[in-house]
């Protein structure tokens, strides 16, 4: 039963001080949706025996049937708060006992990090889970990075600590020094990526509280804490202090009842000898059904235990008495209540990041002081698939103001600029409905106040992935989330049936709402493309797409990657080519950006937006251009904002202004689809050298400029030695010392080299990193495991692009033989045109 | 995409060939019963016509002058040759016919029987060569099976053979259906205006597309049909494949002799069309380009394609280009996509090569009306989207705005018009929460975006004149011409300037 109503969450909603919104972050198969089990079992939503296997949080059936989370999913939670556990609150930093908790559980396979970034976006804390046996992994590292850089605080929660003591047998003090090590590369991490002097500076330390202990699938786990107060009314000593002495260096002589500082013959770590002995003892009592001393020791730990709990054996007494002892779900919440921040302490520090609009306009102060009367400031993360097909709720948060039934709100895209009078991408509506997500479900409500997470209903038509919502007229945007992976392995979709096509057009753009990081392209030849982030991702969303959003029969292409042309030289000559009427004639030169800039292009920091003098600067300090060219860059491409640049370096021209925007129109379709094979174009700088135009307007329409343009380029890109881009993966792998040789085999077979190779000193256990070509991916986790005997895993996230060896003219070299494989899947002639068709003589 | 050229070269114009078939012209005995002199000069007795217009495709032209000169020979009245149709030779003339007041129309050689406006029409097919028994056996190749459901289209050219041609193949199949053309005298038959009407007791069904008329057993799908089509390949064969997309297609060419399976991908082609549906979504302002001033209700459909652009909350411009060509079209710039207007084997236009796709008004149709719906048809056929016509649905004005995702772009999109934009009379305060931000845009708004805005206007820089009578008439001898200095001639703007001197001086 649901110990909550609607009513008494909407209650609570008003208590700022009460409210935690929360992402459980991890890598792959660290127990997030295990842990999360425990909370809701905590909350009612599910039974407290089913806790830790049912993974409610799943509620996908693909989910359940892989074991691995795929979506987020938000859930409300209440919980009422025993008094000792809030006790080092201050009185005016709580309002109650009852706390809501806005949590949202997150897919660790890297193929959904998109989920990830969304789940953080709405929320204030995380809870980071990690594995005790295998450590801090790669999506650990990820993850925690996304959320830092959201100014996102973390707790850390350190699960399967049964494994380290039934599995690995180790003993009291190497089960510390490798917890310890994992604290302290987690907070190395922290220390990298976050920005102290907003956040403030904070390290994960048990003594403090922020870190606990547990193993999700039992239902058990601890925070220093939770043994100070225990021990603290035993000793008379304060909890406060004895918590400093449980965990690091100092340690206990039994003999003389003394703390000391140093280790020595007959001197314990505090942490060995009042956490992991009774723990150790307990446990292993409780396994080996010595009942005895399981009933002897929970007297002494103050449970009580019920006759028909004493009736279990083995480990279900172990679990039902762990459950009682040290509840997993209570660790979490003390941890998340006590070191996470509400929404009003958090909105403050992290407002500067999220609105794009002045800091000091009427939204941003609203945000800041979390103030419920203020304008209404929601951002939309995702949208979430409702029970009844078709429709999405859009998951949001309600940054500012109070969101009710009936409101009529400026629907605002992530392209929306509130300096345009009109603009395509706002839409005003009125929002007929909302709800509180519960997981698979959702519960009515009337209104939100800020602080909290909603599921907005019926505007779902107006937002495409994400976007912002307000009240306020001269409201900016929030900023769009930035993600980790990019959308670099595309299929072609086909239906069965010809006349199932608008259906499949449909469902792929409920696809592309359904998924934040999904890519749905219909191309010229009428294919549709789905694009994704891996393989793991393509699958699902294809799986998706079939069975709930077209609901007909699918046809997959082999899955396809994308590639970029790009040049490696600069032209041999200045090219020349004629307009039609050959009344025009352009000269232009192609050659490469220098090292960095097209990343410097995707990341934003060279925008074609900017200020053109900062730009120059930029330009001429960090990549050697000259000051005069630097400042006559026309454009970006494609999309006017791509890794390519059309610089000006004609001298006097005559009319050439005129002709500008056939010019660019020109250059953009070029970079969009480039002379080797169609593909974008990638780090390549065009000049155009020097023009003769007409004088006479209509002899230089687009008509005649836009191809003279376009064959001008292409003979430039021609000439100056043409070459392909491939994305290539960073691939981590975690693998048996023993078996390396088999993962280097595969990766050398698939023109993978590795970049990093670490040992854990402990363990046999090796993590490798390599950069593996997103080309000879496809199916190189299947081969890894059957090479390897399944005990290699390895994750791949794109990381950046790469030059193909060879020479795109020459088709034995590889680069040429992807040119031909794309020409023609495209359908295009199989053999380049040759550089004649596009030079023209003067 | 291939690199489109989009401009052709000036001497072009001049060195242009025009694709003739068969070069050799009819000999003079034959062009009596190849032209069915006979016949077309009973049909102008009967409907004494004095001025008579002679249309001939390009490859038949050379034929033109005997056949002209044979039945004004035999008639009272005169004969003329029209040239250079303005759209295709399918379509009947009847603008060039009009210029030299004719009354009715003989149109020669392959047509695509679109129901013509104003002037009676004979259509003359003329005999291509055709054996008929080869083609039996290209037949009895492709079916071996006696009980197959065979329906049998033929190009317009084979129309005199089609009779034996009949007889021949219904000893060869059971299932057999042979169609019949939609000639202009038997048009009147009332049950072709609608698609599956019965004639009255009998237990046939009669459907009428592509200018044919199948008759069906009541209650047979024609989908269940092969079809098996003679003639060459080309636009007539590609329109009967996209309209039937749902039957299989054999054919038989009687040119090269050859028969078999057509291999166009329907569904293919189907998604390429689906796509520009997609693109037409997303378009702006939409260009209507008349590609034909025959076929009857052309005027109605660009009205109503108007209407329903309109109410899609987009703007739309029309040309009348003549010709369509790659360069033509490339000189709108502003336009987003365009719409072509003609007959319905013209109007399937592979438009790959062009700066903005070209599609049909069916596509339109389907982009900017949502009360349509979409199960795998194409309408070649413009005048089935007209009121009273089979496949008419009614544009829903409900004023509502509506967005979805255009796959294209990958950005949401609005499809409806803005809602306040229409209501400017109503005595409303127009509360800024309560406005749509109108998206669409206008060509003069594409203008004030772009850099260059055109030759400098100098407005009161330039001393203001009045407005002064030029030169009148054709370019190629301006009304008065002879009095003027000859040097002058040819330019109306130096004419212009002559006639200020002359006032000057007067």
């Amino acid at each position: 039963m649901v110990n909550f109503s609607v009513e008494g969450l909407r209650e609570v909603m008003d208590r700022k001080n009460n409210i935690r919104n929360i992402a459980v972050i991890a890598h792959v198969d660290h127990g997030k949706t295990t842990l999360t089990d425990s909370l809701l079992a905590k909350a009612g939503i599910i039974s407290s025996t089913q806790a830790g296997e049912k993974h409610a949080m799943d509620t996908r059936e693909d989910e359940q049937a892989k074991g691995i989370t795929i979506k987020s999913t938000a859930i409300s939670l209440m919980y009422n708060l025993e008094d000792w556990r809030l006790s080092p609150l201050k009185a005016e930093q709580y309002d109650g006992s009852e706390f809501i908790v806005n949590l949202i559980d997150s897919p660790g396979h890297v193929d959904f990090s998109s989920e990830v970034t969304a789940a953080l976006r709405v929320t204030d804390g995380a809870m980071v889970v990690v594995d005790c046996v295998s450590g801090v992994c790669v999506q650990t590292e990820t993850v925690l990075r996304q959320a830092l850089t959201e100014r996102i605080r973390p707790v850390l929660m350190m699960n399967k600590l049964d494994r380290c003591i039934f599995e690995k047998c180790l003993s009291a003090e190497e089960i510390y020094q490798q917890l310890q090590r994992i604290i302290e590369d987690v907070n190395v991490l922290i220390s990298i990526y976050s920005d102290d002097t907003v956040m403030g500076n904070f390290r994960l330390d048990p003594s403090v509280g922020n870190v606990a202990f547990g193993s999700g699938l039992h239902g058990w786990g601890f925070t220093i804490r939770q043994f100070a107060h225990f021990y603290a009314e035993k000793f008379k000593i304060e909890e406060s202090k004895l918590m400093k002495r449980l965990w690091g260096s100092n340690f206990y002589n039994k003999e003389t009842k003394k703390w000391g500082k140093l280790p020595g013959e007959g001197w314990v770590r505090g942490f060995e000898c009042f956490v992991m002995d009774p723990l150790t003892k307990m446990l292993r009592a409780a396994l080996e059904n010595s009942k005895d001393e399981v009933v002897l020791m929970s007297q002494k730990m103050g449970i009580q235990l019920t006759s028909e709990e004493k009736q279990q054996e083995g480990k279900h007494l172990m679990r039902v008495v762990m459950k009682k002892w040290l509840s997993v779900s209570e660790a979490m919440l003390e941890m998340i209540v006590l070191h996470l921040p509400s929404p009003k302490t958090a909105q403050r520090y992290r407002t500067d990041i999220l609105y794009e609009g002045p800091l000091d306009d009427e939204a941003a102060i609203a945000m800041r002081e979390c103030d419920p009367q203020g304008p209404l400031m929601i951002y939309v993360s995702k949208m979430v698939p409702g029970k009844e097909g078709g429709r999405f709720y859009a998951l949001g948060r309600v940054f500012s103001g109070t969101v009710f039934q009936g409101q009529t709100v400026r629907i605002m895209g992530p392209e929306y600029d509130p300096n345009k009078k009109k603009d395509s991408h706002l839409f005003i509506q009125t929002i007929p409905k909302m709800a509180v997500l519960m997981g698979g479900g959702s519960m009515s409500i009337g209104n939100v106040p800020c602080g909290n997470i909603v599921g907005l209903v019926g505007i779902d038509k107006y937002l495409l992935k994400m976007g912002t919502i307000s009240t306020f007229e001269h409201a900016h945007n929030m900023k769009m989330m930035k993600f980790s992976v990019s959308p670099v392995v595309q299929v072609a979709v086909q239906c069965a049936n010809p006349t199932d096509l608008p259906k499949l057009v449909e469902g792929l753009k409920r696809l592309s709402k359904s998924d934040p990081m999904v890519q749905c392209i219909s191309s010229e030849t009428g294919e549709h493309i789905v694009c994704g982030a891996g393989e793991l991702h393509l699958e699902i969303c294809l799986k998706d797409l079939e069975s709930v959003h077209a609901k007909i029969p699918i046809k997959v292409s082999a899955p396809i990657v994308s590639y970029r042309e790009t040049v490696s030289a600069k032209s041999d000559r200045v090219c020349l080519s004629k307009s039609g009427n050959k009344l025009c004639r352009l000269y232009a030169t192609a050659e490469p950006l220098p090292d960095g800039l097209p990343e410097e292009i995707d990341e934003g920091i060279v925008t074609a937006t900017q200020d053109f003098k900062e730009r120059s600067r930029h330009l001429v300090e960090n990549f050697s251009f000259d000051s005069t060219s630097s400042r006559k860059i026309w454009c970006f491409g494609p999309h006017n904002s791509g890794p390519n640049l059309l610089v000006d370096s004609s001298k006097s021209v005559q009319n050439l202004h005129d002709i500008r925007d056939t010019i660019v129109a020109g250059f953009q379709w070029v970079t969009q689809e480039g002379v080797l094979c169609e593909e974008n174009i990638r780090g390549v700088r065009f000049d155009l050298q020097d023009a003769h135009i007409h004088p006479d307007p209509s002899h230089r329409r687009g008509a005649q400029i836009i191809p003279a343009m376009r064959r001008v380029l292409f003979s430039s890109m021609m000439t100056a030695r043409p070459g392909m881009m491939e994305p290539v993966y960073l691939v981590e792998i975690q693998c048996p010392d023993s078996i390396l040789g088999g993962v280097f085999n595969v990766l050398s077979r698939r023109r993978g080299h590795v970049v990093e190779e670490s040992h854990d000193q402990n363990t046999p256990m090796c993590q490798i990193k390599a950069f593996l070509p997103v080309r000879e991916s496809f199916g190189f986790t299947e081969e890894l495991r059957s090479q390897t005997g399944g005990k290699a895993f390895p994750q791949c996230v794109f990381d950046h692009w790469q030059v193909v060896p060879g020479e795109a003219l020459d088709v034995t070299s590889l680069a040429g033989s992807i040119v031909t494989e794309i020409r023609e899947r495209k359908g295009l002639p199989a053999n380049l045109p040759a550089l004649e068709a596009y030079l023209d003589k003067l | 995409m291939s690199v489109a050229i989009f401009s052709s070269k000036d001497e072009d114009c001049i060195e242009r060939k025009v694709q003739v078939r068969n070069n050799e012209r009819t000999p003079p005995s034959e062009v009596d019963s190849v032209y069915g002199i006979e016949g077309c000069v009973q049909w102008i007795a009967a409907g004494q016509y004095k001025r008579i217009a002679l249309q001939f495709p390009n490859e038949l032209m050379g034929d033109a002058v005997l056949v002209s000169e044979k039945i004004e020979a035999l008639i009272e009245g005169k004969v003329f040759i029209l040239g250079d149709t303005a759209y295709g030779s399918c379509c009947v003339d009847e603008v060039s016919a009009e210029h030299c007041v004719a009354d009715c129309i003989l149109h020669y050689g392959h047509a695509c029987l679109s129901p013509t406006r104003r002037l009676p029409v004979l259509y003359v097919f003329g005999h291509s060569p055709f054996q008929t028994s080869h083609c039996v056996e290209g037949f009895r190749e492709l079916f071996p099976n006696k009980d197959e459901k065979v329906i049998v289209m033929y190009d317009t050219v084979y129309y005199y053979a089609i009779e034996e041609l009949k007889q021949l193949l219904e000893s060869e199949c059971t299932n057999l259906v042979v169609s019949e053309l939609l000639l202009p005298d038997t048009r009147q038959d009332s049950s072709c205006q609608t698609e599956d009407s019965h004639s009255g007791e009998s237990s046939i069904q009669t459907i009428c597309k592509c200018g044919r008329r199948l008759k069906l057993s009541f209650g047979a799908d024609v989908d269940s049909y092969s079809i098996f089509y003679v003639g060459d390949e080309g636009p007539t064969l590609t329109n009967m494949i996209m309209t039937f997309n749902k039957s299989k297609f054999y054919s038989y060419n009687p040119a090269t002799k050859t028969s078999r399976k057509e291999s166009l991908n329907v569904n293919r082609a189907l998604m390429k069309r689906f796509y520009l549906i997609e693109k037409a979504k997303d378009a702006q302002i939409v260009g209507i380009v008349v590609g034909t001033l025959g076929v009857s209700n052309f005027a109605d459909i660009i009205n109503q394609l108007k209407k329903v652009i309109h109410l899609a909350g987009k703007k739309s411009y029309t040309f009348v280009v003549g010709k369509l060509n790659v360069a033509k079209l490339a000189n709108f710039m502003e336009i987003d996509i365009f719409v072509y207007v003609a007959c319905p084997e013209n109007t399937l236009l592979d438009s790959s090569d062009f700066y903005k796709p070209v599609i049909t008004p069916f596509e339109m149709e389907m982009a900017c009306n949502k009360a349509r719906t979409w199960a795998g048809e194409i309408y070649t056929d413009f005048t089935q989207l007209l009121p009273g016509a089979a496949s008419y649905v009614e544009m829903c004005d409900d004023d509502c705005e509506e967005s979805d995702v255009s796959l294209i772009t990958g950005k949401l999109r609005h499809i409806g018009r803005a809602s306040a934009d229409d209501k400017v009379g109503a005595v409303v305060k127009r509360s800024e929460l309560w406005t749509m931000a109108p998206q669409s845009k206008s060509a003069a708004e594409f203008l004030s975006d772009r850099s260059w805005k055109g030759l400098e206007q100098g407005v009161g820089e330039t001393p203001v004149s009045l407005a002064i009578e030029g030169a009148r008439g054709i370019a190629i001898s301006y009304a008065g011409e002879g009095e003027r200095n000859v040097a002058l001639k040819g330019s109306p703007k130096i004419a212009i300037e002559y006639e200020v001197e002359k006032e000057e001086n007067g």
